[in-house]
């Protein structure tokens, strides 16, 4: 029985081209972030806790670290990875505007919505791969 | 008067942190202070979280630099989002523009407004610019 799926993340291309994990220095404002640390994947500040002290700075992580835009964590939307993802979706052109000429949110996407938006990234080069998780062992890995 | 808002803040109540917590995977949430305390005794908002005294505010930024802030909205409207109810016109239309990927200054006016009535802010201040150094001062309903 395969296991079950319960989060997705989708990393980006190199150098975040489409900025799905660009921070907005002067006002502090940034998107949630999973980090890949010994096979396992853990919310960021849930990483930064693992790592030593001095090696936490409370500054973004280090590029050299898999990082991710988590859609979808510990079975359940992250609204905030979502919200990022639809942004930079719009700015590329893979989100209609209603007939009004809104561009509209959805707010209530399922589990297949995402990843579905997800792998659309990867097809644009705007994403490198999806990554989908299962919960073994208290962790969250590839299955 | 509105032409020349700047910024939109949505004011935290003092020890409320719905506003400006920290979101699922450590997403973090932009925001600016009003400053009390300056070295020359004139209050303004700053990008940022520099609260060193208690009567400075925190507020959560919705427009900034003469456009909407993607980060700030989008918490914003999703709080409006789960509190409205949709059984009302007033819900419903609280709804429709919650979900709206990019709002006008008036857009985030109303919803600032909403939030404050639904007791998730103090106020909604309306920021200017006030010399030629760019500082960054609240107006009143009266301008």
């Amino acid at each position: 029985m395969p296991a079950e799926i319960v989060a997705v993340l989708v990393v980006s291309a190199e150098g975040d081209p489409g900025g799905l994990q660009a921070w907005n220095r002067d006002l502090g404002g940034g998107p949630p972030l999973a980090v890949l640390l010994d096979g396992g994947w853990a919310g960021y500040h849930a990483a930064a806790q693992q790592q030593a002290a001095d090696q936490w700075d409370g500054e973004p992580w280090e590029m050299s670290t898999t990082l991710a835009l988590p859609l979808w964590w510990d079975g359940a939307l992250v609204p905030e990875g979502w919200d990022r993802a639809q942004r930079v979706a719009a700015r590329h052109g893979l989100i209609a505007p209603r007939r009004d000429g809104r561009l509209m949110l959805d707010a209530h996407p399922s589990i297949h919505d995402v990843a579905l938006l997800a792998h659309v990234m990867v097809g644009k080069c705007i994403a490198s791969r999806v990554v989908r998780l299962a919960r073994v062992d208290g962790r969250l890995v590839e299955p | 008067m509105s032409a020349d808002i700047v910024a939109v803040v949505i004011v935290s109540i003092t020890g409320g942190g719905g506003l400006l917590g920290f979101g699922p995977c450590h997403s973090r949430r932009p925001c600016a202070t009003h400053l009390q305390r300056t070295s020359d005794g004139l209050r303004q908002w700053v990008p940022g979280r520099y609260r060193l005294f208690p009567e400075e505010e925190l507020g959560l930024p919705v427009w900034w630099d003469g456009g909407f802030l993607p980060e700030g909205w989008d918490v914003a409207r999703r709080i409006a989002y789960g509190l409205a109810d949709s059984n009302t016109q007033a819900g419903r239309e609280l709804i429709e523009l919650a979900m709206v990927m990019r709002p006008t200054l008036e857009d985030v006016e109303e919803l600032g407004a909403a939030l404050v009535v639904l007791g998730w802010g103090a106020r909604v201040a309306r920021l200017v610019r006030a010399d030629a150094h760019g500082r960054l001062e609240e107006v009143s309903d009266a301008g």
